[in-house]
């Protein structure tokens, strides 16, 4: 992967680029923030726990968004919880990640015409992983950290500025 | 003596059906309310406040309390009250039976229904600052405006 | 110089915190870490479940009450569905019935299995937090295997279920009930309930008195916690409870550690149930005959009273002859109690409100609909 490993050189030293080695520690211990909303919540709290131990890809959970890189938006995020979701990735700093996780978080899902829901957490805050599913599986929420990972992989250095998609 | 003579004999006003599902449904008049709910609850014995809702019926509003006693297949008591639409306005059972306590103000919430005497009746399911009405009642239409999809870098 | 404060502090507990068990906020008031207030402030969730139901035919609302109370789906599929059956008078295969109990009792163990979880988190113990979702995770496969879905199953049909069991599930439920009872629950007890740290923040924490708990509507292992002797599953009944031999279970105390033997007891009561039901359990046809659309007959209107694993779901239905709702109503048994925290939660510490509230079970879903 591009990291050489320089047999005639000092024994224990590897040469790589900067970039690489931020990348691969930012990918490596995705902190994040302990904040369920819905339904999803509690499928994001399978996949933490017993069975599924998301702590295998450096992923734990933080309770405070301040040491957090990473907001799952596991579940529907409403008018009245807008603000606060918006407030809390502001609380994040750099660089910070965010997942919607399920229907709801990605479109609305099955309360896409409520008078009272916001049709995706994308409207709030930008999105940078979409997992699909009511609820999605922890399998699938996995699959969505390894993909937000090898994203990482591809960033360079400083905050990651991506416009469009 | 059965329960719908017992409220007929004691309230004559009172209209008094027995559902086909074993409820006994009571319409008051607003102004007997709060007195027939006292008779209910210390002459009767409901005891337990299941529920307190309304309902739309499009010329007026409706609040309607489930209440039951705390025995097996005990009876099962509905009573309606039809409120005018354009002022809403009920007296708060809240005293009687502290648990109707938010249930009135989620009434009051969806539906515009001032419950006079309740000692705390805000909002409590929307946000503190919804201006778009009430939601359940039938004429309710959605007025917010559409939001634009936010990219990385929008900020 | 004047050390003590008088001052009273306000502290805000949510929407983001830890322990409130979804996206609840508290507002207390606190005098030095007493709490002198402590108003919840609801509305995080609201989805417009009332006003959706309204849209939407009868049997496409059997989705939405799944996300109500996402943590107990089962039983809420057949709150609703007991609902439009009294409308319509459908009758419901005598297989199916069975069945209904099996599914329902498992989902309640299910439900208090993550309420023991982060209840233990809520003190501050990780541990059992893992062991209640190893457990919880096979009854998932259970009901993945079939309804095909692992928290939200929309397996409940008016007049029936949507399919019956796969082969094999029934000798996979008695092994998992096996294990359940003679290996894990000795296990929880033996982690938590003789533990002294738990003893200590729970037993005596936030009383609730019998008749306060009846004059507020509080129901479930909440009420039983106060010693009141009341199950709608035997008392007003539906389904086929009568059929089996099971206890309600009763905590005299009333404070937090009595709720928690009131769930943890009521677990091996469901066992039990289940048992029977998988013996006794006809073969046959697990769908009645069920008209095309539904359409309950104009202005009829029935309350429904179901024991969730919280306590009593209400369902208020009303109908206009056409197929869709005119009026439902859910009545939830975490909205009302979560009146009850400011009484129960008064005079005691910070620390403890956090206990009471875990103590009550919410699922901030059902609290906001």
């Amino acid at each position: 992967m591009g990291v050489v490993f320089e047999s005639d050189a000092v024994p224990g030293v590897i040469t790589t680029s900067l970039a690489k080695v931020v990348n691969w520690s930012r990918k490596s211990s995705l902190w994040y923030m302990l904040f369920g909303i819905a339904c999803c919540a509690i499928e994001m709290m399978g996949a933490g726990a017993a069975r599924y131990d998301l702590d295998r890809f450096g992923a734990i959970f933080r309770a405070s968004p301040r040491q957090s890189d990473l907001m799952i938006v596991a579940g529907t995020v409403n008018e009245k919880m807008a603000p606060r979701v918006r407030q809390l990735w502001e609380q994040m700093s750099e660089p910070r990640y965010v997942i919607a996780m399920g229907a709801c978080a990605t479109n609305g899902g099955p309360y896409w015409d409520a008078y009272n829901v916001v049709q995706g957490v994308d409207k709030i805050v930008p999105v940078d992983i979409y997992v699909p599913g009511c609820p999605p599986r922890p399998e699938a929420l996995m699959y969505g950290i390894l993909k937000l990972q090898e994203r990482i992989d591809k960033e360079g250095l400083g905050i990651p500025q991506r416009k469009g998609k | 003596m059965a329960l719908a003579e017992q409220i007929t004999a004691e309230f004559p006003s009172a209209q008094v059906t027995e559902s086909s599902y074993g409820e006994t449904l009571v319409k008051v008049a607003p102004e007997d309310y709060k007195k027939f709910c006292r008779y209910v609850k210390e002459g009767l014995g409901f005891s337990y406040p299941s529920d307190l809702t309304g309902t739309d019926r499009t010329d007026c509003l409706e609040v309607v309390l489930h209440l039951f006693k705390m025995e097996p297949n005990g009876p099962r008591l509905t009573v309606k009250v039809q409120v005018d639409r354009q002022n809403p306005k009920v007296e708060s059972v809240t005293d009687l039976w502290p648990g109707v306590d938010w249930h009135e103000r989620e009434t009051m919430d969806m539906f515009g229904i001032d419950f006079e005497g309740h000692p705390d009746l805000r909002r409590i399911l929307l946000p503190e600052n919804w201006q778009g009405g009430h939601p359940l009642l039938k004429d309710f239409e959605d007025k917010r405006p559409e939001r634009p999809r936010l990219v990385r870098g929008d900020r | 110089m004047a050390l003590t404060q008088e001052r009273e502090i306000t502290v805000n507990m949510g929407p983001q915190h830890p322990s409130t068990h979804g996206v609840l906020r508290m507002i207390v008031k606190l005098d030095g870490e007493t709490v002198v207030e402590a108003k919840p402030d609801i509305g995080y969730l609201h989805r417009c479940f009332e006003k959706l139901a309204e849209q939407k035919t009868y049997p496409q609302v059997i989705t939405f009450t799944d996300r109500t109370d996402y943590l107990s789906a089962m039983t809420n599929e057949w709150a609703f569905v007991l609902g439009i059956e009294k409308l319509l008078g459908i009758e419901v295969p005598e297989r199916a019935e069975y069945i209904r109990v099996i599914v329902a009792e498992l989902q309640r163990i299910a439900s208090h299995l993550i309420w023991f979880g982060t209840f233990s988190l809520d003190l501050g113990a990780a541990t059992p937090f893992i062991y209640a979702f190893r457990e919880r995770e096979v009854i998932y496969d259970l009901f993945e295997s079939i309804s095909g879905g692992r928290l939200l199953y929309n397996y409940f049909r008016i007049g029936g279920l949507r399919n019956d069991f796969p082969p094999g599930w029934k000798e996979k439920v008695l092994e998992f009930l096996e294990y359940l009872e003679k290996k894990a629950l000795p296990e929880y007890h033996k982690l938590f309930t003789g533990n002294r740290i738990v003893e200590v923040r729970t037993q005596g924490v936030g009383v609730l008195k019998p008749e306060v708990a009846i004059a507020y509507g509080a129901s479930g292992p909440v009420l039983r916690g106060s010693g009141v002797d009341w199950d709608l599953r035997r008392d007003v009944p539906y389904g086929y409870y009568h059929k089996f031999d099971w206890q309600v279970i009763t905590e005299k105390a009333g404070d937090v550690f009595a709720r928690y033997l009131v769930r943890m007891r009521e677990v091996e009561q469901s066992i039990k149930i289940v048992r029977q039901a998988l013996q006794g359990m006809p073969d046959g046809e697990f769908l009645g005959k069920v008209p095309k659309v539904l359409k309950p007959p104009k202005d009829s209107e029935f309350y429904v009273r179901h024991e969730g694993s919280r306590g009593e779901v209400g369902v208020y239905l009303i109908s206009d002859g056409t197929p869709n709702p005119y009026r439902c109503h859910w009545r939830s048994p975490a909205f009302v109690h979560l009146q009850l925290v400011e009484p129960m939660a008064i005079g005691w510490k910070i620390a403890d409100l956090v206990a009471i509230l875990g103590s009550i079970d919410i699922v901030l879903g059902e609290v906001d609909r």
